[in-house]
């Protein structure tokens, strides 16, 4: 089953990614919100890793850096270095079952983020400890979500 | 699960793909470095922000969607004692603005005596808060006024019951506030009772404020009402920012350690107040808020005091 690429649905899936991404929460459950673009775009670059690359992420970086209201340049660099791992281990990625691609999605938000939380220290001097792990954590969890959802979606709008 | 497995795919490995991370890594550790230096990327931002605003737009519609549906189905008897209750108050509140009105005039007229710099009352706009900051130690929201609306960098925004904090950054159509907890912004108050000076940090908490150099020997109890004082330029004067909740004064230390509960509902107001201070030609010297400068500087300016 597998559908054609087609850009509709990239746009429809990252913004409906964008929109999760700023949608108003009680303060209790910021602190566990997935990472909804980030996993998104791991989700189209195993899919199509030779259209979705470093370019899409360097944009959707100066969109979130915008969104986030921190320098330019942090969630470019964050994302790009992500696009890097997942690009340079997509083929083995593809073949794992979803237990254990949630696993590596962990870790690659947790990279993702943890540069991100790196450079909002150095340069607006955040102090956020290492509870961006829990944001690592809810993404994993809602990586067969985004998998079964966004697979539909690609169906549909192929 | 197969997936997206075609025989193109084997190339995005190897040089290629490290020659575009350093391509990448260049590009944004330079957008880094120009858009804490400068301030030549605040039109993009504004650019983009301006193109974001569907997506705040969106993702504001289920609430606004429910709240017009349970609009629609309120019984007439609910509604009736809303009104009743918002008449009442409202005659309440008329009283209290005929003195004010009075009072006002009389305050002008005093300062006028005195040759005092700037006159009561300032413009407010009503603006409604479209989105929270997804991020607990940046402490923001988005409000849907923007420059079109003549909205202004270091405007001071409130609630109905205080200061809730200062426009950050503007687009065309909504604005960022900076609330007066994040731990990256400062007012200068002053205490209603005796007229002291202080300034109120954000510590990143919602719920607490924290008082800055307060001598053990000032004059300050649990439960003093703190009020803006105007000075340093960004604030107008006399707005409720919070309400003493404890003072611990240490032996042998020589600065008390005082909490503030902000008096604004930080976390729970959607609609706020935009303040725009009027400045009349002649009766101010209070220029406007150069636009450049930071949050730092903005908040914390205070200092002069």
């Amino acid at each position: 089953m597998q559908a054609r690429f087609s850009w509709l649905a990239v746009l429809v899936s990252f913004l409906a990614a964008a929109i999760l991404e700023v949608l108003g929460l009680p303060d209790i459950l910021l602190k566990f919100r997935p990472e909804w673009l980030v996993i998104t775009l791991i989700y189209w670059q195993l899919r199509y890793p030779d259209k979705i690359g470093i370019s899409t992420a360097i944009l959707l970086g100066l969109m979130m850096d915008v969104i986030s209201g921190m320098t330019f340049g942090t969630h470019v660099l964050a994302y790009s270095v992500m696009t890097y791992l997942v690009l340079s281990v997509h083929q083995r990625l593809k073949m794992f079952p979803v237990i254990q691609q949630s696993v590596i999605v962990f870790f690659l938000v947790g990279i993702q983020l943890m540069v991100v939380y790196l450079l909002s220290m150095a340069l607006q001097g955040s102090q956020s400890g290492l509870s961006y792990l829990w944001l690592a954590f809810t993404s994993a969890i809602a990586w067969p979500l985004v998998l079964i959802l966004t697979d539909r979606l690609a169906l549909s709008l192929r | 699960m197969n997936i997206g497995s075609s025989d193109k795919t084997i190339f995005v490995q190897g040089p290629y793909l490290l020659y575009r991370l350093a391509m990448a890594v260049i590009l944004s550790i330079s957008l880094i470095f120009i858009d804490s230096k400068f301030s030549q990327l605040d039109s993009a931002r504004r650019f983009i922000g301006s193109a974001l605003t569907p997506i705040y737009w969106l993702s504001a519609l289920p609430e606004n969607i429910s709240h017009g549906l349970s609009g629609l189905f309120t019984s007439r008897e609910s509604l009736q004692e809303e009104l009743d209750k918002l008449k009442s108050q409202m005659l309440v509140l008329e009283r209290k603005s005929q003195k004010l009105s009075s009072v006002t005039a009389e305050l002008n007229r005093l300062r006028e005596l005195l040759n005092a710099s700037r006159l009561l009352d300032e413009g407010v706009v009503v603006t409604e808060m479209i989105s929270a900051s997804p991020d607990p130690d940046n402490q923001y929201i988005q409000i849907n006024k923007g420059l079109n609306d003549g909205v202004y960098l270091g405007q001071a925004v409130l609630d109905a019951r205080g200061l809730m904090g200062q426009v950050i950054d503007a687009n065309d159509l909504s604005s960022r506030v900076l609330l007066i907890s994040d731990s990256r912004h400062a007012v200068p108050v002053q205490i209603n009772r005796n007229g002291l000076r202080a300034i109120a940090y954000g510590v990143g908490a919602v719920n607490y404020l924290e008082l800055g150099s307060v001598p053990a020997t000032y004059d300050i109890k649990v439960g003093d009402l703190l009020v803006s004082s105007g000075l340093g330029g960004r604030f107008p004067e006399g707005y409720p920012v919070g309400r003493v909740s404890e003072v611990i004064i240490a032996p042998g230390e020589s600065f008390a350690q005082v909490r503030v509960v902000p008096e604004a509902q930080l976390n729970r107001s959607k609609l706020l107040l935009v303040v725009f201070k009027q400045n009349k030609p002649g009766t101010s010297n209070e220029t406007a808020i150069p636009p450049q400068s930071s949050i730092v500087s903005g908040g914390r300016n205070a200092s002069q005091i």
